[in-house]
């Protein structure tokens, strides 16, 4: 299957991947670079993020990460997550989807004014 | 009034008492982690917002749950048990079929007495035997057009489950059949004719 070929990925899935495309996180970490990438636009619920988890756990599109913080710098209970090959594959994918919408809609002249996300 | 350490306990034992509410496995997994998460959102959040957000993920884990175990989701995604499904429900009226057709004693002698009429009342055990396999013969034929459906909505041909396709037909066919023959048998009656049964 190429990479094009994938399904679609859910809003938090794509930003959950995206955050971890760059560091290894814990869930409050993933949230902040979420509300990051998306310029605050994007604000994820511990419901989401934490059921988002589990199936991206489960496809393999992510993992329990052995990092552990000091305890005396922070809660152990903490739990790292980093992304895997096959995450990494499913992001560049989703990548390569927006790069073909965007040069479709520019090649439709759909969108006159540069994007809001844009720079 | 509380103090801000004694509020956030008092928040984060509600929160656990919600945690509490996730499906077992999701919670061993996750609940440890979860609230150093919401110790962290509560400075950036309401708490209110956080009960509602993790109460909707829970009622979500639990749906998501469900779906995954769900028999019915099975019998519609998968055409092969959706077809062995259909062969087992049309069974009963199939059989009492066949052998009134091809007069099987003793059980055709047993079937005429259940379903025999006195004072054109047919006996209460006959009468729900009779409409529970009929009923069983529309429920059999939506799992195998859902299959149908949704087969051809994954792009695939008409004929991608002759299996499904043919049980759909048959039973369509044996619905009509016995909805034509009720209609005529009772017809008289409907028209006032006496003596009709």
């Amino acid at each position: 299957m190429s990479m094009t070929e994938r399904a679609p990925l859910t809003p938090a899935v794509f930003h959950i991947l995206l955050a971890l495309a760059t560091s290894e996180r814990h869930g409050y970490g993933i949230m902040k670079q979420v509300d990051a990438d998306s310029r605050g636009k994007v604000s994820m619920g511990a419901g989401t993020l934490y059921g988002s988890l589990k199936r991206m756990l489960d496809s393999g599109l992510v993992a329990e990460s052995d990092k552990r913080v000091d305890p005396e710098m922070d809660d152990q209970r903490r739990i790292y997550y980093r992304i895997t090959d096959a995450g990494r594959d499913a992001l560049g994918a989703e990548l390569e989807r927006y790069n073909h919408l965007v040069a479709l809609t520019q090649k439709l002249k759909l969108h006159p004014k540069p994007l809001a996300y844009a720079g | 009034l509380l103090t801000p350490d004694e509020r956030d306990t008092v928040y984060t034992r509600i929160y656990r008492r919600l945690i509490a509410l996730y499906p077992p496995a999701f919670r061993e997994r996750f609940g440890e982690s979860m609230e150093p998460t919401f110790l962290d959102l509560l400075a950036e959040r309401s708490v209110l917002r956080m009960y509602s957000e993790t109460a909707a993920g829970v009622v979500k884990e639990h749906a998501f749950q469900l779906r995954q175990k769900s028999f019915m989701n099975d019998v519609i995604t998968q055409p092969r048990t959706a077809a062995v499904l259909g062969v087992f429900l049309a069974l009963p009226v199939t059989l009492i079929f066949l052998i009134a057709v091809f007069n099987i004693e003793p059980i055709n002698g047993f079937l005429k007495n259940l379903f025999a009429t006195e004072n054109e009342r047919m006996h209460i055990l006959g009468l729900i035997v009779l409409l529970i396999s009929i009923f069983l013969l529309p429920v059999a034929c939506i799992f195998n057009v859902a299959a149908i459906g949704r087969s051809l909505r994954a792009g695939n041909g008409v004929m991608a489950h002759p299996a499904n396709l043919m049980l759909t037909i048959g039973l369509l066919a044996l619905i009509v059949t016995l909805a034509v023959g009720f209609v005529v048998d009772r017809y008289p009656c409907w028209m006032g004719v006496p003596n009709c049964d």
